[in-house]
């Protein structure tokens, strides 16, 4: 039995409801967005030598462009089968492979705009130069 | 900035992984860092003077593992319980390699300025 409601007053019905923080609709990573901070700077250095058969590029993709965001220096190098997603990063970020890795397993070398082809030393001057080091393999 | 780093190899001889740390360890001397090799898991069996041959990749280290130890001075240490494990603890190491135990390696990964666990 619906409750009655006193003479002269309208039913009052409650308009509120529950709204999840993050509807469906909405990607994580809209929901989450970095808190910028105006302090330190970090370089950070990705490096990674995961395959194309593995989601580390998504993940180094979305940590490239959170760092970007929030005001960080990212730069990224591939090694090992990681040289198979110089086009899948390049453009949004620095990105160095390592030559010797890509001759290794390619023949016919293409070159990707955006991607500079280098060796391990230039891994080692960018460990040098880094603040944070995060390693996906 | 990184001034000394530890590389971590803990892949299988059957695989590129390990070696990649290896090369890793010898090339980062060169952008001046102070690097420290250490082979836990399966790339432990590195540190053997014997390597067993399992592969184009663990065949071929030899070279950049004296490299690493001779001419870049870095050291190369091997882990004791990971040895064991493999039931390879009484053979004797390559030149230059050093056993270490597992609370060590904990030690030296959190006292270096950066970890690369390859």
């Amino acid at each position: 039995m619906a409750p009655s409601a006193p003479p002269g007053r309208p039913v009052q019905r409650a308009s509120w409801q529950w709204k999840p923080p993050c509807s469906p609709t909405v990607g994580y990573a809209a929901c989450s967005q970095p808190r910028i901070t105006s302090e330190a700077q970090l370089n950070f250095l990705f490096l990674l030598t995961a395959g194309p058969r593995s989601e580390s590029v998504h993940t180094v993709a979305a940590l490239v462009r959170a760092a970007g965001q929030a005001g960080h220096h990212a730069e990224v190098f591939l090694a090992g089968d990681g040289v198979a997603h110089a086009a899948t990063l390049a453009g949004a970020v620095p990105v160095t492979l390592c030559d010797a890795d890509l001759r290794w397993r390619q023949t016919d070398l293409v070159e990707v705009p955006g991607v500079r082809r280098g060796s391990l030393r230039d891994l080692a001057i960018r460990c040098r130069d880094a603040d944070r080091i995060l390693v996906f393999r | 900035m990184a001034d000394d780093i530890v590389v971590l190899a803990r892949s299988r001889l059957s695989g590129e992984r390990a070696a990649l740390a290896v090369r890793v360890a010898l090339a980062l001397p060169l952008g001046g860092i102070s690097t420290r090799l250490i082979l836990v898991d399966s790339a432990s069996a590195l540190g053997l003077e014997a390597v067993p041959d399992l592969s184009l990749w663990s065949g071929g280290l030899d070279r950049e593992l004296e490299a690493l130890v001779t001419e870049e001075g870095a050291a190369v240490l091997v882990e004791q319980e990971s040895l064991e494990e493999l039931g390879l603890a009484g053979r004797p190491l390559r030149a230059g390699a050093a056993l270490v135990g597992r609370d060590q390696v904990a030690a030296f990964c959190g006292a270096a300025g950066s970890c690369l666990v390859l």
